[in-house]
């Protein structure tokens, strides 16, 4: 268990809001710059930090993450470069938790075992493999417990609550609710109808509830926010970092921007 | 036949004989004493509630006892009731444990409370009672008696608890369909009832307070008599009928099962699936995990004292030594109204404190969205009370798969729930809630237990 991410939630749930998890890549444009946006993101509002591990083939993402894994890639990004991040980063920092989110394949060509010890020594908090299914996801699981982090179930729209059971049973850490089917930085989700599954999916689970897949716009987020106890953004951060259409203090304005928006809608004990 | 669902035995292979657990007991069974001597009772002062053929059965101490042809005749209009093999469930959790349940919703009262309903009608006829007189909860026992009334000719008096009363109107329909006649419990009707109504006009009810009433007006009348719907002996020997098809189904199947589970309120269908079972096992038979899953809202087995209790709230009954919450006891009022009782079946409660059987409990929400997801699954919507049983197969089932072992899961599916759609709709527009404990008001219960010398065990 991780106590920084438990701390965390307890935190966010005294305040009665929803937290904000900035989903960044890592190398993103390039590795200072990475750092320098990892180390603003705090200050700006994002209450947990979802780190990218670069891969070479980031199916589930849409163009502008894809776009965010390529600039990472050609920096030299890999999940070394990521866990070098977290290293750096918690020199300044301790209290933010980091979830290390990535596909399977860059995970296997670190070795899965000793990526999970190596996170855990960086200062990883948690990790999500969102392309992990079935048997894999339950070896993988027991080789993180083992090294203190939890891996973060998936909780997809169509699967229900059967599905929902399945997947996070005796889990730990956050479950991960897919707002949009689809990939990343998709249509916005309609809100309604996403609420109404988070309800359905809280009942099925103890953890706290992040929704993530399709929030981008400070409107959608407002909205959410009343619904889980955290909301991931990634796209609109990403899209904020494109050479020569944004910049860092750019993305890290937008996080604050959105964050307030958060901030004021309340979390979901304010309902 | 590789993917068969359904185990199905004959009419003609229907159990001739019910079992009787007492047989084998390590320990006897705790007497059942008389508040007024602090004696153990006889078969004198249960007479005025009780045929004698009942009253036999009550204290037998034999291994099996005869059904009666006429209630065979009857119980075969739905038994044997189908063995499923819960195999879209195991698909749906991707687990490689066998489920089976064995499905009690098949009868025309929808649950596995006309098992012993038809029996206890019988031997009333018999012994030429003319009356009967009755609580129900979630109405289940209540229409099944009712159920049974119109097949043996006998007047029905359902006392129900005004909160499932209000909640299920349909299940009054039911009742009176077949000619009973159905009273919200606290009624005017009766001294317990308006005593209650006294102190709180709007008192909810309880199965201990309705049972009160249903006892006060069967005293009050020589042709009339009282009867139960679960808790006493042989009310949970009439259910074994369940228990003992399954084993000849699972035989069918070529399973036996590692894991067994039934949900208890007063601890009749529970002990219908699994007595027979357990005396396999105590007779030298494989281990089995036997779980009885109870509402974390009336937490009677896993939270409750093990000690001697009247079963009603106006301390009519005789004390019998079982887990209890205390007579004074109102759970907070939750849809599963079958599972609202302050007390355990004595047996249940000996097999827990003899470690046979592991409580486990669950909350409300947690067990009717375990309920949803198996009617995704399975095309069965089951009774709330039922949902309990369904969350720990599905824990169980999912246990199995983090340990990635095969094993054979067996539950009671004891009911379905076509009779609460409103606990559904609840659930569905999302103002379901799980009310917390009043832990002061259950220590206060718990405070008030008779103290009762320690025994004297039963010849």
């Amino acid at each position: 268990m991780s106590a920084r991410l438990d701390r965390r939630f307890a935190m966010l749930q005294q305040e009665g809001r929803a937290g904000l998890l900035a989903f960044v890549t890592a190398g993103d444009p390039d590795r200072d710059g990475c750092l320098e946006l990892l180390r603003g993101l705090p200050a700006a509002g994002a209450d947990i930090i979802e780190l990218g591990l670069p891969s070479k083939n980031p199916w589930l993402d849409g163009p502008v993450i894809k776009g965010a894994h390529q600039r990472a890639v050609a920096a030299g990004g890999d999940a070394h470069m990521a866990l070098d991040l977290v290293r750096a980063f918690r020199e300044t920092n301790q209290g933010t938790p980091v979830v290390a989110m990535g596909y399977a394949d860059t995970l296997h060509r670190h070795t899965l075992n000793r990526f999970f010890a190596d996170a855990a020594e960086a200062g990883v908090d948690a990790a999500l493999i969102v392309d992990a299914t079935g048997d894999d996801w339950r070896a993988w699981r027991g080789q993180a417990r083992d090294h203190g982090i939890p891996l973060i179930p998936i909780a997809h729209a169509e699967d229900g609550e059967l599905g929902w059971m399945r997947d996070t049973f005796e889990a730990d850490g956050f479950v991960y609710a897919v707002a949009s089917p689809g990939k990343s930085g998709g249509a916005a989700p309609d809100v309604a109808e996403v609420a109404a599954r988070l309800q359905r999916l809280r009942r099925v689970t103890d953890l706290p509830v992040v929704c993530g897949f399709g929030i981008r716009s400070v409107e959608t987020a407002g909205a959410l926010a009343r619904e889980a106890d955290g909301l991931a953004v990634g796209t609109a951060i990403a899209e904020r970092l494109v050479p020569g259409q944004g910049s860092i203090p750019g993305a890290l304005a937008f996080v604050t921007e959105i964050s307030g928006a958060m901030r004021e809608a309340g979390g979901p004990k304010a309902t | 036949m590789s993917h068969q669902i359904k185990y199905q035995i004959s009419e003609r292979e229907m159990p001739k004989q019910w079992y009787n657990i007492a047989a084998d007991l390590q320990n006897p069974p705790s007497a059942v004493i008389h508040p007024g001597t602090m004696q153990p009772v006889g078969p004198e002062d249960l007479a005025p509630l009780f045929p004698m053929e009942i009253i036999q059965q009550e204290v037998s101490m034999e291994r099996f006892i005869d059904i009666p042809e006429p209630v065979r005749d009857v119980l075969r209009q739905w038994r044997p009731t189908p063995l499923h093999r819960a195999r879209r469930l195991e698909k749906a959790l991707d687990t490689p444990a066998k489920i089976f349940y064995k499905y009690e919703g098949v009868s025309p009262a929808g649950s596995h409370k006309p098992n012993t309903a038809v029996a206890q009608a019988f031997y009333n006829k018999n012994e030429g009672v003319k009356r009967l007189t009755t609580e129900t909860g979630a109405g289940q026992w209540g229409s099944s008696l009712a159920l049974a009334g119109a097949m043996f000719d006998l007047e029905v008096e359902v006392f129900m608890v005004k909160i499932s009363f209000n909640q299920k109107p349909y299940r009054r329909a039911f009742m009176e369909s077949f000619g009973a006649k159905c009273f919200a419990s606290p009624s005017d009707m009766t001294e317990a009832g308006r005593a209650i109504l006294a102190e709180n006009p709007d008192s909810t009810g309880s199965l201990g307070m309705a049972i009160s009433e249903a006892v006060e007006r069967c005293v009050q009348r020589d042709d009339t008599k009282y009867a139960l719907g679960s808790v006493l002996n042989h009310v949970l020997t009439h259910q074994t009928v369940i228990g003992l098809e399954a084993i000849d189904q699972m035989e069918m199947a070529g399973e036996y099962p590692d894991i067994l589970i039934g949900c208890t309120g007063g601890g009749s269908n529970f002990a219908g699936l699994c007595f027979p079972f357990i005396g396999q096992m105590m007779r030298g038979g494989d281990e089995i995990d036997v779980i009885a899953v109870e509402p974390a809202n009336c937490p009677t087995l896993t939270r409750g004292k093990y000690a001697y209790d009247f079963g009603d709230t106006a301390q009519m009954t005789p004390l019998v030594k079982m887990h209890t919450l205390g007579a004074g006891f109102v759970p907070p009022g939750f849809h599963a109204g079958g599972l609202r009782y302050h007390g355990m079946a004595p047996l249940v409660s000996q097999l827990v404190d003899e470690d046979i059987v592991r409580p486990v409990a669950y909350h409300q929400t947690e067990t009717f969205a375990a309920g949803v997801a198996f009617g995704k699954a399975e095309g069965i919507l089951p009774a709330p009370e039922a949902n309990h049983a369904v969350k720990a197969a599905i824990v169980e089932a999912l246990k199995a798969r983090e340990e990635g072992k095969a094993k054979t899961i067996l539950f009671n599916l004891s009911g379905h729930g076509n009779f609460d759609m409103a606990a559904y709709q609840e659930y569905a527009s999302g103002n379901l809630k799980d009310e917390a404990m009043n832990d002061q008001e259950m220590a206060m219960a718990l405070a008030g237990l008779p103290k009762v010398p320690e025994p004297v065990a039963a010849e």
